[in-house]
């Protein structure tokens, strides 16, 4: 086998029996090969390493998996008293509330935070401020940050898109200033322009402005962009 | 959807990690459940494995050999694969074996490794020089070393971007940025040495 997939073996903790010995017999007649493994493990536990970083930033914060049925019962409970509720509510409005119900259903599902990027120290610093103001649902002080994060090279639109999410989240909601950003955003070829369509749709909706947001709802379920399905489902209720 | 999409597929490669998270937090519960069910996998050391997996699932994206249509199947016996690597602490095919470095750069970034394992002072001394070395490379070594391992690229797909006249060329720099980077680590345990010797 070639040293190359050997190694991509060994770090990934893939080598069966065989590989294993072709590969220790390899390092011992082979310094340089041996250098190079130790030199790649350092690489790919750094990068490793950076990563689990990351990844611990989107675990899951509560701790109910693993708790006893009684919470999981209970949260059933409660789930169905929400549906139960939310079906009489149905019932009960016309078309438009309910479309704008359901608008807010969705912005209350959080989208989940940013990922952390290699950059310059007191860029990554103010990145990290605001993911960590984003997840603490602290969304005045996250649209702050990430307003002042635009300033950075290769992130601009991301910031951007999270300063719309945090006016969009934050408490009053601030729909104005979350529809301009997103207006802008959609245009770009920013890798959110999807999701701030789908976003803009639902912030027109808070608004009042059904036309709006069906018609971006629209585009979307033509497009098959981003939450299709949803926009596909928002228009048909 | 038990794929990774295309999209997603672009962003990895473009750095962005936004989709792993996603998936760490999508395939967590299950993941966790079926890998403490393990003998000897405790809560903690299923979570690190199944991160070590998404690792492997990134390096496999960016070198483009990632094809598989069961990706939860794929993450849990990867991870599987990462604990037995892990438990088996008499078997390291180098010194500075790699689950042992993670160990140690857990440790520095403060984040909890649940296996016992660790590296020696002089194994860590060795790490850290390694580190030091690279960021002491120059910068076209730097960028070779960094495409190669980091970012997946082929040698041989590096050698129209870094403008390489042939494959031999970029093959023998290669060599000789190791050899560099080798040459400075044993410098700089030389003078450790030298240094703990004087006190």
């Amino acid at each position: 086998m070639k040293n190359s997939n050997l190694i991509e073996k060994y770090l990934h903790g893939e080598l069966d029996e065989n590989e294993r010995l072709e590969l220790e017999l390899k390092i011992s007649k082979d310094p340089e090969l041996a250098n190079e493994l130790e030199v790649q493990s350092v690489y790919y536990a750094r990068r490793s390493s950076d990563l689990k970083k990351e990844l611990l930033a989107y675990k899951p914060k509560s701790s109910a998996y693993f708790s006893n049925k009684i919470i999981i019962s209970l949260l059933i409970l409660i789930a169905l008293s929400i549906i139960s509720f939310s079906a009489y509510s149905y019932l009960k409005s016309d078309t438009s509330k309910d479309k704008i119900h359901f608008a807010q259903e969705y912005i209350t599902d959080k989208h989940p935070a940013p990922s952390v990027f290699m950059g310059d120290q007191q860029e990554k610093a103010l990145w990290l401020e605001s993911i960590e103001f984003y997840n603490n649902a602290n969304y005045n002080k996250a649209a702050e940050s990430f307003s002042k994060a635009t300033g950075i090279k290769g992130k601009s639109n991301q910031a951007l898109f999270y300063t719309a999410l945090s006016f969009l989240y934050s408490d009053p909601p601030q729909y104005e200033k979350a529809i301009n950003i997103l207006k802008q955003l959609i245009n770009t070829d920013s890798v959110n322009a999807e999701e701030s369509r789908w976003y803009l749709a639902l912030a027109y909706y808070q608004t009042n402005d059904i036309s709006s947001a069906e018609k971006l709802l629209e585009e979307i379920v033509t497009a098959k962009n981003w939450n299709h399905v949803k926009a596909k489902q928002l228009l048909e209720k | 959807m038990n794929s990774l999409s295309d999209q997603d597929k672009i962003r990895l490669k473009n750095g962005d990690n936004e989709p792993l998270g996603r998936l760490f937090q999508k395939h967590y519960k299950d993941c966790i459940k079926i890998l403490s069910s393990m003998d000897n996998c405790s809560t903690l050391e299923a979570e690190d494995v199944f991160m070590d997996a998404l690792q492997v699932l990134r390096d496999k994206v960016l070198r483009g050999s990632f094809e598989h249509d069961n990706l939860r199947g794929f993450l849990i016996v990867t991870a599987k694969n990462k604990l037995l690597n892990k438990q088996k602490r008499d078997r390291r095919i180098i010194d500075i074996d790699v689950n042992l470095v993670e160990g140690y750069l857990q440790k520095i970034n403060k984040i909890n490794n649940p296996f016992d394992s660790t590296l020696s002072s002089e194994q860590e001394l060795k790490v850290d020089y390694i580190m030091r070395g690279i960021n002491e490379l120059s910068e076209s070594c730097k960028k070779l070393l960094h495409m190669n391992f980091d970012q997946g690229y082929s040698l041989k797909e590096m050698v129209p971007i870094l403008k390489f006249s042939s494959y031999d060329s970029i093959k023998s720099t290669k060599s000789r940025c190791l050899r560099t980077l080798k040459l400075k680590v044993q410098e700089l345990i030389s003078l450790h040495q030298y240094r703990s010797n004087e006190k």
